[in-house]
């Protein structure tokens, strides 16, 4: 369902993804973890086509991301790391402006936006606006809104970030069902060893850009020999503090670009 | 189509629902045209150009709209910040739909703004010319909301932070300024009584065009329409707005060079 081969992507002077290749299987949940800065991120963008590859190809449903944007885009859900919601709309309206965007027809739009507003339980709260929503309402509804097209393919990043521990085993309640009865293959990210543990049928652990592991969770603790999971990263990844991709040298730049606009 | 109409709802419902934003935004223009208006109101009279009221209208309007045009483009900027623009990058919709459902919902919004301060005016006391010389009225109005929507999206799609929006804020004000004050020297220098109206409108339109040949043909149209509509004192007016427009589109190349990505 998702095939990537040789994927790199440079930016000046940092190459944040090293021509890493995997295969993701329909109906799959594929977690991918790492620590902060490792090119997660930068993968799933390339991965929905908000980058362009320095090289490499991808596809999804065997259709090329570069070559065919459009189509590709119709493939796939996804829920970003940081809210994408409208927060001036209503719950509906943000999920019928997805609908139209996507090209559904009205009759499909209304029938599915039902669906996945009762599934998620927020129904009775669709013509409140989002901006009153708790971060665990946003996350549904942002959730129930990728999903409204009836993707092949979903992608959550980080997810469960900042939500509580209902929330959370909620949350990924609700993926794990729409997994099994809608066979959508689920591609997410996290830092949570415990979830991507209970939920993943196979996990990838990526640092420094590169794919340094890949097998189901058993398989990775027993190469590593370690009892959890979270125990097996530490051994693959290291125990020191990674920087953030916000380097001094980007802010200085930002800086200096803001002065150099005044003039 | 549909996906421009939905676009477009979206700005227009949000603007309707921020009440408070409207009034605001009104209070400006209104303190306007109160401010000059009572002020150098007698001053115009005494020098024998009749009612300042009837001068200052149409200026008054059209810088509305083209602001509120301007800066509804520009929230595209707070898209951004409110990650919202993402979700329509990724969706499967070529880039130029999005920026027309936009500029047009930034247009219509500066359009009801503009009509909104009209309707001030009205009271306050301004009547035109003809009432048939509204519809050309609307239409010229509406060659200046979508260009400048569009203007406004560009910049806000080229800012990348909230402390460029600042200066591009300020830059705009300071444009804006500038183009006024060089407006009201230039039509110092013509007011003289040697001058016809014919040959007046002819001289300022040169000085306008020396200065940004070639630079927008809208903009251009849009001086062809005015002589249509407001005959004598109202020139300053559209003049005003293609100084401004002239201005921004230096300042916009400006930023085009300084800012690569």
């Amino acid at each position: 369902m998702i095939r990537v081969r040789n994927l790199t992507k440079t930016f000046k002077s940092l190459t944040a993804v090293k021509g890493i290749s995997f295969d993701v299987e329909q109906g799959e949940i594929f977690a991918f973890l790492g620590p902060n800065g490792a090119g997660k991120t930068t993968t799933i963008k390339m991965l929905t086509t908000m980058l362009r590859p320095t090289s490499g190809t991808i596809q999804l449903d065997g259709i090329d991301t570069v070559l065919r944007q459009m189509a590709a885009r119709k493939k796939f859900g996804v829920v970003f790391q940081d809210p994408s919601l409208d927060e001036q709309q209503t719950a509906y309206e943000n999920m019928e402006l997805h609908g139209v965007l996507y090209g559904m027809t009205k009759k499909l739009r209304a029938e599915r936006i039902e669906k996945l507003l009762r599934l998620f339980e927020l129904w009775e709260r669709r013509k409140d606006f989002v901006k009153q929503f708790s971060g665990g309402m946003k996350r549904r509804l942002e959730i129930a809104r990728g999903l409204l097209h009836m993707p092949k393919i979903f992608f959550l990043d980080e997810p469960t970030l900042g939500l509580d521990p209902q929330s959370r085993s909620q949350l990924w309640a609700h993926v794990k069902y729409l997994n099994e009865t809608e066979n959508t293959t689920i591609f997410l990210t996290t830092h949570y060893m415990d979830e991507a543990e209970r939920v993943a049928h196979r996990i990838a652990i990526m640092d420094h850009g590169e794919l340094i592991a890949q097998g189901t969770a058993s398989s990775l603790k027993g190469r590593t020999d370690t009892d959890s999971l979270e125990d097996a990263f530490l051994a693959l990844t290291g125990t020191s503090v990674r920087d953030g991709s916000a380097s001094s040298t980007e802010q200085v730049r930002e800086i200096a670009r803001m002065i150099g606009s005044s003039r | 189509m549909n996906v421009i109409y939905i676009l477009w709802l979206r700005e227009v419902k949000r603007y309707v629902r921020s009440r408070v934003q409207i009034i605001f935004s009104l209070a400006q223009p209104t303190f306007y045209l109160l401010a000059f208006g009572l002020g150098f109101g007698p001053v115009f009279e005494k020098a024998g150009e009749g009612s300042y009221l009837q001068f200052l209208a149409p200026g008054i309007v059209g810088m509305t709209v083209l602001l509120s045009s301007m800066f509804s483009g520009i929230a595209v900027l707070w898209d951004r910040q409110f990650g919202f623009l993402k979700e329509t990058l990724v969706a499967p919709v070529p880039r130029i739909y999005l920026m027309i459902g936009r500029t047009l919902g930034g247009a219509t919004i500066g359009m009801i703004q503009g009509a909104l301060i009209l309707l001030v005016c009205l009271i306050a006391g301004f009547r035109p010319q003809h009432w048939v010389n509204l519809v050309s009225a609307f239409s010229f109005v509406t060659m200046i909301a979508i260009p400048f929507a569009a203007l406004g999206m560009t910049l806000g799609s080229m800012i990348q932070s909230m402390e460029g929006l600042n200066l591009a804020s300020n830059f705009l004000r300071d444009a804006h300024v500038l183009s006024v004050r060089r407006s009201l020297s230039i039509e110092q220098s013509v007011q003289g009584p040697q001058y016809d109206h014919a040959h007046r409108s002819a001289l300022l339109r040169r000085g306008w065009s020396a200065g940004s040949t070639g630079r927008c043909l809208a903009l251009q149209l849009l001086s062809g329409q005015h002589s249509v509509m407001y005959s004598g004192g109202n020139i300053s007016y559209d003049r005003r707005l293609f100084l401004l427009a002239n201005r921004s589109l230096k300042l916009l190349q400006r930023f085009a060079i300084r800012l690569p990505n």
